[in-house]
C-alpha cells in the first residue's frame, strides 16, 4: 500500500488508528503487526510469508546469540549465520538476476552460450527489513541491544508499517524501550499529524510534478542542453521531496502510534561538501552503513590508504544496495571518490575556501551530476545524457517538441517553489517538534493537507522512487 | 485555563481525523440510502491475490463520490490558474492540442522490448527493439496473407506533431514537419519486399506547398477530411501501380456535407469547461454515396467496425483504426453535430457526422471501386486482426489488404503487437 492513495488515506488509516486507540495497551503491538502485514501483503500477498519467515529466522538467531549459557564461539556462529541467511536472502531477490545477466554477456563476449535465467520478482522493501533485523542481531551480539521481549515485539519492529518499505531505517535499539511502553499524547500526535501532513504535501505537490518534467526529458532520446539540466534538477528535486515526503509521513504516522523517530534527512542540498551531503542525506542509511560497515572495515583506524579503501567499499555497497545496477554502482563509485578526496583534503572540498553561496552551489551541481548517475536507465544512457548537458548531443529536431511539455505555467511554479524550498534552511521536522503547536499553524496544515487531497485526486502519476530499492 | 497550544493541536487532530474518516463514513451512507452494495466491503469477497487487490483499490477509488466530484473541479482550477491540461494532452500554439503519446513517440528513443511475462525462465536472446518486434508482426501478416493469395499494402499514418511540430512549441516554429521513426520501419518494410505507402513525405511535402494546410484538426488527434482525401489518394495511386484492377467499377457520387464537431483531445483532457475553452470546430467534409446503396455505412445490425459491400465487388479490405472511422462510421452522438440530417434513420442520423466522408469512402471514391473494412479505434496493430480471425470469410475475393495505422502503435512493441492465427483459407 502507498502512503499517498485513497485506500491508504481513507480507509486504511482511520480504521487502523479506531482500532488501535481502542485497543487495551498489551493488544496494541499485535495489531500494528498484523495491520503492517496487510499494508505489506497489499503489493503481493505471497511477499508476506517471506517476510514473516524471515522473521522467525532472525528472531531465532537473536535467541542463540543471547542464550544464557552460549560461547564466544557459538555466539559468532549463530552471528555469522544470521548474516550469511539475510544477505542470501537479498542475494536471491535483488541481485541473483543482475549477477546471471552479467555472467550471461561476459559468456556471450567469450563466444560462449548464455544460459537461461530464473525470473525473480523483488519484494517491496526487502532491503528495508533487512537491514532492520540484520542490525537487531549485530547489536545483540555487540551487547548494544537486549533481545527482544517476545516474538510479537520483534515482528512488530520488522513490519511496522510506516517505516517497513522505504525507510528511515530504524535500529531495535531505538525502538525497543518504546516497544515495551509508549506513551501516547495529545502533543506526539499533533506533532505526527503535523509532520504527515507537510511530508505528503511534498510528496503530491512537488514530487509528482517534478517526476513528470524529469521523466519527460530522461526519457528522451536527443535533450537538448538546457532540457536536460532542467531535467536532472527536476529529478533532483523529484527524490528529494519524493523520499523526504515519505520519510516525514512515516516519522509521522510514528509519532502517532508515540514512536520517536529520529529525522532522516537535514537540507541536504544546502550542504557545503559532499563530506556533508552525507551527513544530512537519508541519514538513517549513512549511520547504518558507518556503524556496521565502516567502522568493522576499520573506518579511519588503519592509516590513510586503509581509509581510503574503506570508504570506497562502503559507498560502493551503498550504491548496489540502491539497486542491482552498473549505474547505481557508478554512484557509489562517484560518491566515494569524492568522499576520499575530501578526506585526503583534512574533509574539505576542494572549492572548500570560495564564498558560502559558491559552496553550496558546487556541491549541488556535484549532486546533479550523481543524479544522472542515479537516475539514467543504464550506464550508456547516463553517458548520452552527461553528452547533452555538455552540448555535445546530436540533435533531433523532435527533441524541441520537449519544450511544450516542460515548459508549462504549473511546471515552472513547482519547480521555482521546490528549488526556493530546498534552499531554505527550516525543515519540516523541526518546525514541528522543536516549537510548540500554533493556531497559525494548524491554519496553514489543514488547508495544505486538503488542497494536496483534491490535487492527489487529480493525479495519475504517484510513483514512490525508494519503493524500487 | 487550558494551554492555547493543546487546543490548536486538538483542532489540528479533530480536523485531520475528520478530513480523513469523513470520506469513508459519507461513502458508505451514500451507497447505503442508494441500496447499493457497500463498496469497501468487498475487499472481504476478494481474492487475496495482487492483481484482485489492485481491482478491488482502483474501483474503491473511482467510484468514490468524492473522487468523482471533485477531481473534475480541481482540474477545472488547475487549468483556470496553471493551464495544466492533465497527463494525456499537451497544450501547443493557436489553440492547437496534442496527444502526448504521439509526442513521446517521436522523442523517444526505440527501446529494446521487455521479455514476455509468460514462464519462470528467461533465455537470453540478442535484444529485439520494438520497431523489429513490429516489422517482424507485420511479416507474419504478410505470411498468412500471401498464403490466401493476398498482398499487404502497410499504411502508418503520422502523428499530428510530426506534420505540426511549429504548432507544438515556439521552438520549432520554423519546421513543417519532422522526420519520423515510423519512416525508418517503412525503409525496413520496402527492403523486406512488403509494399507501403509513406504518407510522411506526402504530407510534409503538402505542408511546405501551402504552409498552413489544414491536413489534421486542431483539437483532435485525427486528420481533417482533406488530410483523409490526399492519404486515400496515395494509397489509391499505389493499389494502382501493384497492379490491382477492379472487378466492376462504381461511379461514387460526392456531396459537401459539414459537420461541427468537438475534438477528442477536449474529452480526453477530462476537464470541465475545456469544451467551451477550445470550442468547436466547423468541418468541411464530402460525403461519398454509392448510386445504388446510398451512404459507405455499416448497418445497425453489422458487427461494429465491419463494412462488407453487398456481393462480390469489394476486392480490397481496408484494416484501421480510428483514422479510417473518423466521419466515415457512426459516432458516440457527443462529439459532435452534422449540419444537415444525412440519411433516413433517425437513430443513426445523429451518430454520423456526417458519415461515409472518411478514408474508406473517398479510397473507394478515388478506385471507383468498393473497399471493405474492419476498424477498430486504437486497436489497429492487434484489435482488427483478431476481428478479422473471427470474421475471416470477409477475405473470400480480396486481392490487397491495406493495414493503416497510427505510428505511435510502433511504441507498444511486441506486447501490443500480437500474434493473431488466421484460419486455414478454404480455397488456399
Amino acid at each position: 500500500m502507498v502512503f499517498t492513495t485513497h485506500i491508504f488515506i481513507f480507509y486504511f488509516l482511520p480504521l487502523f488508528l479506531l482500532v488501535y486507540f481502542n485497543l487495551p495497551y498489551t493488544w496494541r503491538n499485535c495489531w500494528i503487526t498484523l495491520a503492517s502485514y496487510v499494508f505489506y501483503g497489499w503489493w503481493e500477498p505471497w511477499f508476506v510469508c517471506l517476510m514473516l519467515f524471515t522473521t522467525l529466522m532472525d528472531f531465532f538467531w537473536g535467541r542463540m546469540i543471547t542464550a544464557p549459557r552460549a560461547t564466544p564461539a557459538r555466539r559468532k556462529l549463530a552471528l555469522a549465520a544470521c548474516v550469511a541467511t539475510n544477505l542470501s536472502f537479498l542475494g536471491f531477490f535483488k541481485y541473483y538476476m543482475f549477477s546471471a545477466e552479467s555472467l550471461n554477456r561476459l559468456l556471450e563476449l567469450a563466444g560462449a552460450e548464455p544460459f537461461s535465467i530464473l525470473k525473480v520478482t523483488l519484494p517491496i522493501g526487502i532491503s528495508f527489513y533487512t537491514f532492520h533485523s540484520l542490525t537487531y542481531n549485530i547489536d545483540l551480539y555487540r551487547g548494544h541491544a537486549r533481545p527482544a521481549r517476545s516474538l510479537l515485539d520483534f515482528s512488530a519492529f520488522v513490519a511496522l508499517f510506516p517505516d517497513l518499505v522505504a525507510g528511515p531505517i530504524i535500529r531495535y535499539k531505538t525502538l525497543a524501550a518504546q516497544l515495551a511502553c509508549r506513551e501516547h499524547t495529545l502533543s506526539r500526535f499533533a506533532s505526527g499529524t503535523a509532520i504527515f501532513i507537510l511530508g505528503f504535501g511534498k510528496k503530491i505537490l512537488l514530487a509528482n510534478p517534478a517526476g513528470q518534467v524529469a521523466d519527460a526529458v530522461f526519457n528522451s532520446a536527443h535533450p537538448y542542453a538546457v532540457d536536460a539540466w532542467l531535467g536532472v534538477l527536476a529529478y533532483a528535486l523529484q527524490i528529494y521531496f519524493d523520499f523526504c515526503g515519505y520519510s516525514d509521513m512515516a516519522v509521522g504516522l510514528g509519532r502517532m502510534l508515540g514512536f520517536e523517530y529520529l529525522k532522516n534527512f537535514d537540507a541536504p542540498y544546502r550542504s557545503e561538501s559532499i563530506t556533508e551531503v552525507w551527513r544530512r542525506w537519508h541519514i538513517s542509511l549513512s549511520s547504518v552503513l558507518r556503524d556496521y560497515l565502516y567502522y568493522p572495515l576499520g573506518g579511519n583506524r588503519l592509516g590513510p590508504f586503509r581509509t581510503y579503501v574503506n570508504l570506497a567499499v562502503v559507498m560502493l555497497l551503498g550504491g548496489l544496495w540502491h539497486g542491482a545496477k552498473w549505474n547505481f554502482l557508478a554512484w557509489g563509485a562517484f560518491h566515494g571518490l569524492l568522499l576520499g578526496y575530501e578526506r585526503w583534503r583534512g574533509k574539505q572540498s576542494f572549492y572548500g575556501r570560495f564564498p558560502r553561496p559558491l559552496r553550496i552551489g558546487i556541491t549541488f551541481l556535484l549532486m546533479l551530476c550523481s543524479w544522472v548517475l542515479f537516475r539514467a536507465d543504464n550506464l550508456s544512457a547516463a553517458m548520452a545524457y552527461f553528452k547533452a548537458m555538455a552540448g555535445l548531443q546530436i540533435h533531433a529536431p523532435a527533441s524541441l517538441l520537449v519544450a511544450a511539455e516542460i515548459y508549462t505555467p504549473l511546471n515552472i511554479v513547482v519547480l521555482i517553489l521546490g528549488a526556493g524550498l530546498v534552499f531554505q534552511p527550516i525543515q519540516a521536522h523541526d518546525w514541528v517538534v522543536a516549537r510548540p503547536q500554533s493556531w497559525g499553524r494548524t491554519a496553514c496544515l489543514i488547508p495544505l493537507f486538503v488542497f494536496s487531497l483534491l490535487v492527489m485526486f487529480s493525479q495519475s502519476f504517484n510513483p514512490f522512487l525508494y519503493f524500487q530499492f | 485555563m487550558a494551554n492555547p497550544s493543546h487546543k490548536s493541536e486538538k483542532a489540528l487532530i479533530t480536523l485531520f481525523l475528520a478530513i480523513i474518516c469523513s470520506v469513508p463514513v459519507c461513502q458508505t451512507l451514500l451507497e447505503l440510502c442508494r441500496g447499493e452494495r457497500i463498496q469497501f466491503t468487498d475487499v472481504f469477497h476478494t481474492f487475496p491475490k495482487a492483481s484482485e487487490l489492485r481491482q478491488y483499490e482502483a474501483t474503491l477509488k473511482e467510484k468514490s463520490w468524492v473522487q468523482q466530484n471533485l477531481r473534475p473541479a480541481v482540474q477545472s482550477l488547475l487549468f483556470e490558474i496553471a493551464r495544466d491540461s492533465g497527463p494525456k494532452v499537451v497544450q501547443g500554439l493557436q489553440g492547437w492540442l496534442f496527444y502526448r503519446p504521439d509526442i513521446r513517440f517521436l522523442l523517444e528513443p526505440d527501446r529494446v522490448d521487455l521479455p514476455g511475462n509468460e514462464g519462470a525462465w528467461i533465455k537470453p536472446s540478442p535484444g529485439v527493439t520494438q520497431r523489429e518486434s513490429v516489422f517482424r508482426s507485420i511479416e507474419r501478416v504478410r505470411g498468412q496473407l500471401q498464403a490466401r493469395g493476398i498482398r499487404l499494402l502497410v499504411v502508418p499514418v503520422p502523428g499530428k506533431p510530426a506534420v505540426y511540430p511549429d504548432r507544438v512549441t515556439r521552438r520549432a516554429g520554423n519546421l513543417k514537419g519532422l522526420p519520423s521513426p515510423a519512416q525508418n520501419l517503412l525503409a525496413d518494410l520496402q527492403k523486406a519486399g512488403i509494399e507501403t505507402v509513406d504518407l510522411f513525405t506526402l504530407f510534409h511535402q503538402e505542408r511546405q506547398k501551402t504552409g498552413g494546410a489544414d491536413l489534421y484538426l486542431a483539437t483532435d488527434t485525427h486528420w481533417t477530411p482533406r488530410g483523409a482525401q490526399l492519404a486515400a489518394r496515395a494509397v489509391a495511386a499505389k493499389v494502382l501501380a501493384m497492379g490491382w484492377k477492379p472487378s466492376q467499377t462504381v461511379a461514387f457520387e460526392s456531396t459537401p456535407a459539414p459537420v461541427k464537431r468537438w475534438g477528442d483531445l477536449l474529452d480526453m483532457a477530462q476537464i470541465p469547461g475545456f469544451r467551451q475553452a477550445f470550442g468547436m470546430e466547423t468541418v468541411a467534409c464530402e460525403q461519398i454515396r454509392d448510386p445504388a446503396l446510398g451512404l459507405l455505412i455499416p448497418a445497425p445490425s453489422d458487427r461494429p467496425g465491419t463494412y462488407k459491400y453487398p456481393g462480390p465487388a469489394a476486392t480490397l479490405l481496408l484494416l484501421g483504426d480510428s483514422f479510417s472511422r473518423i466521419y466515415q462510421y457512426p459516432e458516440p452522438p457527443s462529439l459532435g453535430e452534422a449540419a444537415e440530417p444525412s440519411e433516413n434513420r433517425p437513430e443513426q442520423t445523429k451518430r454520423l457526422l456526417p458519415g461515409s466522408a472518411g478514408f474508406v469512402s473517398h479510397l473507394a471514391q478515388a478506385l471507383k471501386s468498393p473497399v471493405d473494412a474492419v476498424v477498430s479505434d486504437g486497436g489497429a496493430a492487434t484489435d482488427v486482426r483478431r476481428k478479422l480471425s473471427t470474421h475471416a470469410e470477409i477475405l473470400e475475393g480480396k486481392s490487397i489488404v491495406i493495414w493503416e495505422f497510427a505510428e505511435r502503435d510502433i511504441h507498444i512493441g511486441a506486447a501490443g503487437w500480437e500474434d493473431i492465427p488466421l484460419p486455414a483459407p478454404v480455397n488456399p
